[in-house]
């Protein structure tokens, strides 16, 4: 009996309780962060004009707002081998970018170039990266039959034969894009349907994996590979794609810089899980001085394939 | 008083290398090698005197009690089996054999020759009445070894646990050097390692999977436990194979005298143990299993829920345990033993639904399971070579499966014929299977050193994942079978060992060793020689200063998912690709025994891991190409300082425990090649935990724990990152979160309070325990996990949003009550 009791006071304390007692859940605060630049800005030898993404940071609880793009009245400016080479502007016509006109001799091989963006509300950000070297390519081949993906859907490929300079460590990254044809629907006067290529598009194709072990993927679709499997010999390097044919390829062949590939690199794997929970967490490269993002610089060569 | 059952001596050698011509010749022959002390002959003028230390009312046998010559002042402790040898000048002796709990027992006679000394110990019941906890042990100054702590059954037993499940693992977590996981997970963290950086042995068989219900009950059934050891560091070369730990439980033997049973029910499951007699005196029994019956109970309301919903089915969980274990005793030198659990933890859905419209009937099954267990085996024989040399050797088998399907089948009838039918079903099953063989030996050369030298071989077969996909379709005649995995991988791991505990002077005493590892997979192989040490020195006062230095080596490796205990462990070997981990470890510290009931110990330690495994950046379980493409090696260090006093006796009997650690994790490819805190480094780890005997009738137990939180990865602010191809097209525009380092958040302390009640009283003819508590009794929300999550307020018919950090907690204060009976 006397146990009985004891249990009836025990419940009894129990329902006692509010209700938030029961409750599993808290609210709990933020971590503390720094208001920063946020900058994704990407350079090529093919460049007609240079843009660069400069944003901020927010907390996690605040909201990014849409119409926050660029940062106003920011002081962004470029330096080739020290000497002042650019100074961007919000662009005219898009408002969410900084915008330089390139000079013909912009980006230059072996060149260093450093980004520096200030603003009084913000810590200066400042990036170096060194122009790397064109890649030697020999050739550029698509393969049909490529094998299958997980899902075992069929794969295509684009073999791309190139040969490694000995004792420099590059990376080498390959992107792909076809020549997608703009088609015009018109109907005669007895209803047929009539077809007509007024143009064609250039439509950017994402990399689906590489049967090259040591290829990673890169942040826009882009797959990459690090010289260091290779050092200083010719070497056959393949980014695969759902199985596509028909169509001619643009691939653009890219030597860049170890940290444009790093942030790729750690920026696609981001992409990939940000959904799930029970993935490893992933840290975004960055080579900002006092800020989140990159500025990379690439060396890149386009063939077209059929 | 003289001895019973006199021997005369057997030579050692001669009947050793006729009965094994050759592993132990191997074995010896190393050891001869590494120790000379070996090859020291017995002096014509001195006897061994040797046998067996046992519990008279149940035959168990008793480990680590204390063998005495008083007038010499020789002494030893019994091992493993109850075995001690004791050599010394022939002479009149006085020999004293204690183990408290225990009447003490004297024999006086005329050493002459190589007696042999089978001692049945009587309890002392005014003894056991009131020194709750026998100190079973040797006194913790006295040993060379550091880093180790025994922790007696009786002491696990009254730990007040969640649900009232009494449980080992969650014991050993209140161990200083010892983190737990996540809110309730039974996962050890030692000193600055992982879980799969511990070897669990049951009866000496590896267990891999120690987890019921995703971690937060153990596999081990402390009814059928004998006794429980964790040693964390200053390893001796006998053991092998992991980096971090060695926690080994020894189940008991069973009442060779007579029969007893005990059980429980507690709110989540029942226990029933029973133990006797086959032949009284020679050999015994003891079976024990227990099960969660949380399916059976709900099972009628699952089905009228299903019901409701139109379709009948029954979904459930449950977990059970098996022991069993048998022993014979052929002579005073030979007894075999045969030992076997196995466990199983299951979720199951079957649901069958039907529609029917006029002349037309679908019927829709769904059948879909989790499941995943352990079963271990051990055959095992001790056999007394000589009076100095004592041999056990163990023949295992292991295994550890995880096995999920999901079935699904609709069936279309038209007038009552079959129309159509069509299946789907999925099949996924990984595993690990050890077969093992190994020789251990206890050598007595004098009373100065112990020598414990052998070998062992383990046959591995990894299964490392294989999914089974089958569609079957009648309306195209599809039938597609597809399997997607890697084939099986067979690994071999053999070792050999020796080591020896030397008692240099009545102060400095020293156990040096050498431990040699080999593994050989797909012609690949791999040897280590780790190196053993650990010495004490007896300063005054009673204090012992202790030192040890280990290196440890590592072969196989597990991917797992650290957040929760899921069962989806994935045990594999090291590769081409993927390296042995490797460790070295050195610690100082000082021991004393303080009074009779008191043992103090702190401790320094340093260690340094190299090639542990973790997954990569955004890598998972959930990817099923090649594990190796996965994972990343790197390094660890971890260094701290453990306080500990335990209290083994008396009305009050406890631990106080604290630690003060720094756990690292270095990888080439995470966190940017930069080091972090390791997930479960916490700066404090502080617990007392204890009971105390009120009266005969009424004892009450408490554990209090506080840590640091543990370290998580969380992102600091967010920003919007372009769209590459600036299309729209695969990415767009994307905000994401920035996590300026790995594992950069704390979450908040974590502390708890376990209380818990125990009413005994002893009927006719049995014993019974009433036992009540309370897990987080002062409903502490410690931290599960965090979330960022969106909470939606609703003022005047508008709807606002508002981003929130929440914590997620699991359990709150949750009471329980069981009862107990034994008989």
């Amino acid at each position: 009996m006397r146990y009985i009791l004891f249990l009836f006071i025990i419940s009894a304390g129990f329902a006692s309780c509010s209700e938030d007692f029961f409750s599993q859940t808290l609210d709990i605060d933020p971590p503390e962060y720094e208001k920063q630049f946020v900058v994704h800005g990407f350079g090529t030898n093919q460049d007609s004009s240079f843009q660069l993404a400069l944003t901020q940071n927010y907390g996690i609880l605040e909201n990014v707002p849409d119409s926050a793009w660029a940062v106003p009245g920011a002081t962004v400016v470029i330096f080739e081998d020290g000497q002042l080479k650019a100074t961007l502007g919000i662009s005219p016509d898009n408002q969410k970018v900084y915008e330089a006109l390139v000079l013909p001799d912009f980006f230059q091989p072996g060149k260093i170039y450093e980004l520096k963006a200030s603003h009084p509300d913000f810590p200066t950000v400042t990036s170096r990266q060194t122009m790397p070297q064109p890649v030697a390519v020999d050739s550029v081949r698509f393969r049909e039959n490529a094998g299958i993906d997980g899902d075992g859907s069929r794969l295509s490929a684009m073999d791309v034969y190139l040969k490694d300079e000995a004792g420099v460590e590059n990376f080498y990254e390959i992107r792909m894009a076809i020549f997608y044809p703009i088609l015009e629907f018109t109907y005669d006067s007895l209803g047929n349907t009539i077809i007509d290529t007024i143009g064609y598009q250039n439509f950017a194709l994402a990399a689906v994996d590489s049967d090259d072990p040591n290829a990673e993927l890169t942040y826009g679709g882009g797959i990459a590979i690090s010289d260091r499997f290779f050092d200083g010999q010719s070497y056959k390097f393949a980014a695969r794609m759902e199985e596509i044919s028909g169509y001619t390829f643009r691939v653009y062949v890219r030597a860049i810089t170890e940290e444009y590939y790093l942030w790729g690199v750690s920026a696609e794997r981001k992409y990939q899980t940000d959904d799930f929970p029970l993935a490893e967490p992933v840290t975004t490269y960055t080579n900002l001085d006092h800020g989140i993002g990159v500025f990379g610089l690439a060396h890149e060569q386009a063939f077209d394939v059929e | 008083m003289h001895p019973p059952g006199q021997n005369t001596n057997i030579a050692i050698f001669p009947f050793l290398f006729s009965r094994f011509p050759s592993l132990p010749a191997i074995v010896l022959t190393t050891a001869g090698l590494l120790f000379p002390i070996i090859s020291f002959s017995q002096a014509p003028d001195r006897y061994t005197v040797s046998g067996y230390v046992s519990d008279a009312s149940s035959g168990e046998r008793l480990i680590g009690a204390t063998v005495a010559e008083r007038k010499s002042g020789q002494g030893t402790v019994t091992n493993t089996y109850g075995f001690f040898s004791l050599t010394l000048p022939a002479d009149s002796v006085l020999i004293y054999v204690t183990y408290i709990g225990y009447e003490p027992q004297a024999f006086s006679f005329l050493l002459k020759d190589n007696p042999v000394l089978n001692v049945n110990l009587h309890s002392s019941a005014v003894l056991k009445e009131v020194e709750i906890v026998a100190d079973k042990y040797e006194r913790i100054e006295e040993r060379a070894q550091m880093s180790r702590i025994d922790v007696p059954i009786e002491q696990i037993k009254r730990v007040p646990a969640i649900l009232g499940e009494k449980d080992v693992l969650k014991a050993l977590q209140l161990l200083p050097g010892v983190a737990s996981g996540g809110e309730g997970q039974a996962g050890l963290y030692v000193r600055g390692g992982s879980p799969d950086q511990n070897l669990i042995l049951l009866d000496g068989v590896p267990v891999y999977n120690a987890s019921h219900l995703f971690g937060f009950f153990s596999v081990f059934n402390t009814d059928a436990i004998k006794d429980v050891s964790l040693t964390k560091g200053g390893f001796p070369a006998r053991y092998g194979g992991r980096l971090s730990s060695v926690v080994e439980i020894n189940m008991k033997e069973g009442n060779e005298n007579e029969f007893h049973g005990e059980g429980s029910i507690s709110t989540v499951a029942s226990k029933l143990t029973l133990e006797g007699p086959i032949q009284k005196g020679k050999s015994s029994f003891i079976v024990s299993g227990r099960r969660t019956y949380i399916d059976v109970l709900a099972r009628p309301l699952i089905k009228s829920g299903f019901k409701s919903d139109g379709s009948d089915g029954v979904a459930g969980y449950y977990f059970y345990d098996l022991n069993a274990k048998v022993n014979h005793r052929f002579s005073d030198k030979d007894r075999l033993y045969l030992s076997f659990y196995t466990g199983k933890d299951k979720f199951y859905l079957d649901l069958e639904e039907r529609d029917e419209y006029g002349g037309e009937r679908n019927e829709y099954t769904t059948n879909s399971g989790l499941g995943w267990g352990n079963l271990t085996s051990a055959l095992r024989w001790n056999h007394l070579l000589s009076p100095r040399l004592f041999a056990n050797t163990t023949l295992t088998y292991s295994r550890y499966r995880f096995d999920t399907k999901a079935a699904s089948g609709d069936k279309e009838f038209e007038n009552g014929n079959l129309l159509d039918e069509s299946s789907y079903s999925l099949h996924y099953f990984s595993g690990i299977d050890d077969v093992a063989a190994k020789v251990d030996f206890d050598f007595v050369p004098n009373p100065r050193h112990l020598v414990k030298f052998g070998a062992n071989a383990i046959v591995h077969t990894f299964s490392p994942g294989r999914f089974e996909t089958k569609i079957i379709e009648t309306e195209d005649d599809t039938n597609i079978s597809t399997v997607i995995g890697q084939p099986k991988i067979n690994a071999t791991e053999v070792a050999l060992y020796a080591e020896d505990d030397w008692k240099v002077t009545d102060r400095f005493r020293v156990n040096y060793g050498l431990h040699a590892s080999g593994f050989l997979v797909k012609n690949n192989p791999y040897f280590s020689l780790q190196p053993r040490l650990n010495a004490r020195y007896m300063l005054d006062r009673g204090w012992a200063l202790k030192g040890a230095f280990s290196t440890m080596r590592q072969y196989i490796h597990l991917l797992t998912n650290e957040t929760i205990g899921l069962p989806t462990d994935l045990w594999l070997p090291t590769t081409e690709i993927v390296k042995p981990q490797d460790s070295w470890q050195a610690a100082l510290g000082v021991a004393k025994s303080i009074g009779k009931a008191y043992e103090f110990s702190a401790e320094a330690y340093y260690k340094e891991m190299k090639n542990v495994i973790a997954f990569q950046e955004g890598a998972s379980l959930f990817q099923f190409d090649d594990w190796q493409t996965r994972v990343s090696q790197g390094d660890g260090t971890a260094y701290g300082l453990e306080l500990f006093l335990q209290k083994k006796k008396g009305r009050l009997n406890g631990w106080v425990g604290y630690t003060l650690s720094w756990a690292w994790r270095q990888f080439d490819d995470i966190n940017q090649g930069a080091r972090y805190p390791y997930k479960f480094d916490r700066r404090h780890d502080f617990e007392v935990t204890g009971s105390y005997k009120i009266s005969e009738r009424v004892s009450v137990a408490a554990t209090w724990v506080f840590s640091t939180g543990n370290a998580v990865t969380l992102g600091t602010s967010k920003y919007q990152t372009p769209d590459p191809l600036d299309n729209g097209y695969y990415y767009g525009d994307w905000v994401t979160t920035h996590t300026p380092e790995r594992n950069n958040y704390r979450y908040r302390s974590y502390n708890r309070l376990d209380v818990g009640v125990d009413f005994t009283k002893k009927k006719k003819r049995y014993e019974r325990t009433w036992s009540v508590g309370a897990y987080n009794a002062y409903n502490r929300k410690n931290p599960f996990f965090i979330l960022l999550d969106t909470d939606y307020e609703y003022v005047n018919g508008q709807t606002t949003e508002r981003s929130v950090l929440k914590q997620i907690s699991l359990f709150p204060v949750i009471p329980y009550v069981s009862y107990s009976f034994k008989f």
